[in-house]
């Protein structure tokens, strides 16, 4: 059998499940660091990403042969790196997720951080981006896992072992907040007006 | 319609998770009335347009990742190993094939050469930072990060309940008459108990026991050595170092720092800052650099629950109370300058 440097992601895992530690390889490089950016967004800590991240190619080896991935690889990889990093911080952090009464100060920032940015850039996008990262954090971890793992508010509480109330309170927080962070941006109003008479067909 | 109400329905919306009675009302809504339209229109704009944060990690050494990958999948697949080699002798395939297998294993224990005990060990890895586990008997460990248990299943319990330990753990042992507990360590040093709790943490060429509840004995070379042994008592912390006989047995405080691994609370009354640093920096596992040194004698009172306070947060308080310059070196190195004890 002739292993290429260049498989695909189905011969990797076929490979795999064959018990091929070059095709582990190969996925390990294709998947290992970006994996590991996206679990340290809901961690916030590097070491314990990459210990979860870990984990996950540990358990895709160990059950190489009995795996049934109905998404792509890619896609397997990244919800159970997700779904570890939730465990992970339910058990790091129990009594921060319970008590609902995070201040808003970590918005107070903002401004400051803000101004800096905007004379470099000047994008909506990028403004977004900045101020998801600004929100605190119970509420930018949801909001995350709304937005960008597809995952159901159901899906959510269950994962975080909180209420589908509580998961709906931090997502109409989260929407808020990043409202008001946009609201220092210059052209909203322009960019509303046209993204309302453009962009909503699309 | 509340704001809060429109927030909600959208989200319902975008998650796919609406009923069509409120997609109808949030419709209605929307076209009744321009001004909740451009509202929410504003927040689609903020979720449409929504992008990841960015997912590239800057710098990574690939190689030494995937090393530690292949030495901890080596580490589960050997536990695994152990686990299975248990579990096939006791999920047999009906009567039939159970009896046939048990007289075959009779036959062959008795003219085989006895073979070496199988081992099961559990260990507590990183990210979590302790693992619970219940041996055979009842007995509950709680493991540290890091920590290793191990014991042989076969003869756990016969005539004694023994266990080898690296690392760190608390255990809360089943009482059991006649069958004492006995913990190990790497080089041989024995803690013998009946029924109680207690902390052990076995380093390399240190060993430190510290009884919660009843009592325990200790034999710093191990029972056969023909050398004494200790009893401890509660709220007593020994401490022993490998190849010394001598011990050094303290009372504990008030206060159950030592087991904060555990607890995740830490009592300080009017005690020197040097106990406050040196606990912070066991429970997080980081160095915290204080100059002058002399700022060690300050005193202080206080009590922390560290499992909603991470290690910086701490020492923004501290920096409060003692006018400390923080300098974070690394996320496990720390340095604190300058400052002055309050009242003083």
């Amino acid at each position: 059998m002739s292993i290429t440097p260049y498989a695909s992601a189905e011969e990797d895992l076929e490979q795999l499940r064959r018990g091929c530690t070059a095709a582990l390889r190969r996925i390990f490089d294709r998947y290992y660091p970006e994996l590991v950016a996206a679990v340290f967004y809901y961690t916030s800590d590097e070491e314990s990403s990459k210990d979860i991240v870990q984990e996950v190619f540990t358990e895709l080896w160990i059950r190489r042969q009995t795996l049934n991935i109905r998404l792509s690889l890619g896609a397997y990889l990244r919800r159970a790196a997700i779904n570890r990093a939730l465990n992970y911080l339910k058990t790091r952090q129990r009594y921060q997720f319970h008590d609902d009464t995070t201040p808003w100060q970590d918005l107070a920032d903002l401004s400051e951080h803000d101004r800096q940015w905007k004379e470099h850039q000047d994008d909506l996008e990028m403004q977004l981006r900045h101020a998801i990262e600004q929100l605190p954090e119970r509420c930018r971890i949801v909001f995350m896992l709304s937005r960008f793992e597809g995952m159901s508010h159901r899906a959510i509480a269950e994962q975080l072992g909180i209420s589908v109330k509580t998961i709906e309170n931090q997502l109409i927080r989260a929407t808020r907040l990043l409202r008001q962070a946009l609201e220092s941006h210059r052209y909203l109003p322009v960019i509303v007006l046209l993204w309302i008479k453009y962009g909503l067909g699309q | 319609m509340s704001h809060a109400e429109l927030l909600l329905l959208l989200h319902k919306q975008w998650s796919g998770e609406i009923t069509p009675e409120e997609q109808e009302r949030l419709e209605g809504w929307l076209q009744a009335s321009p001004e909740w339209a451009a509202r929410a229109a504003l927040y689609r704009l903020i979720w449409e347009k929504a992008s990841p944060p960015q997912t590239t990690w800057p710098e990574m050494d690939l190689d030494a990742e995937f090393d530690r990958l292949l030495a901890r999948i080596e580490a589960a697949e050997a536990q695994r190993q152990a686990a299975q080699r248990v579990k096939r002798v006791f999920i047999g395939q009906g009567w039939r094939v159970a009896a046939a297998v048990l007289l075959l294993f009779g036959v062959v224990w008795l003219v085989r050469p006895r073979p070496t005990p199988e081992t099961i060990s559990v260990q507590a890895l990183p990210p979590l930072p302790e693992r619970e586990m219940r041996l055979p008997d009842g007995t509950l460990v709680h493991l540290r990060q890091n920590a290793t248990l191990s014991y042989q299943p076969e003869t756990f319990a016969r005539k004694e309940r023994r266990v080898r330990l690296q690392g760190e753990a608390l255990f809360t042992v089943r009482p059991q008459a006649r069958k004492p507990f006995i913990v190990e360590n790497a080089w041989g040093a024995e803690v013998e108990v009946l029924g109680t709790q207690f902390d052990v943490r076995a380093d390399s060429d240190q060993l430190m026991v510290l009884v919660c509840e009843g009592r325990v004995q200790l034999w710093p070379q191990g029972k056969n050595s023909g050398k004494g042994n200790v009893v401890l008592q509660v709220r007593d912390k020994a401490l022993c170092k490998k190849g010394e006989d001598r011990l050094q047995i303290v009372k504990i405080p008030f206060h159950l720092n030592d087991l904060a691994w555990r607890t995740h609370r830490l009592d300080f009354r009017n005690e020197p800052l040097r106990e406050v640093i040196a606990a912070l920096e066991d429970y997080y596992k980081a160095d915290i650099e204080v100059q002058p040194p002399s700022m060690l004698d300050c005193r202080y009172s206080g009590h922390y629950y560290l499992d909603t306070l991470d290690l910086e947060k701490m020492l923004r308080g501290l920096c409060r109370i003692y006018r400390f310059q923080a300098q974070k070196l690394s996320s496990v190195h720390h340095r604190l300058t300058g400052g002055s004890c309050p009242g003083r």
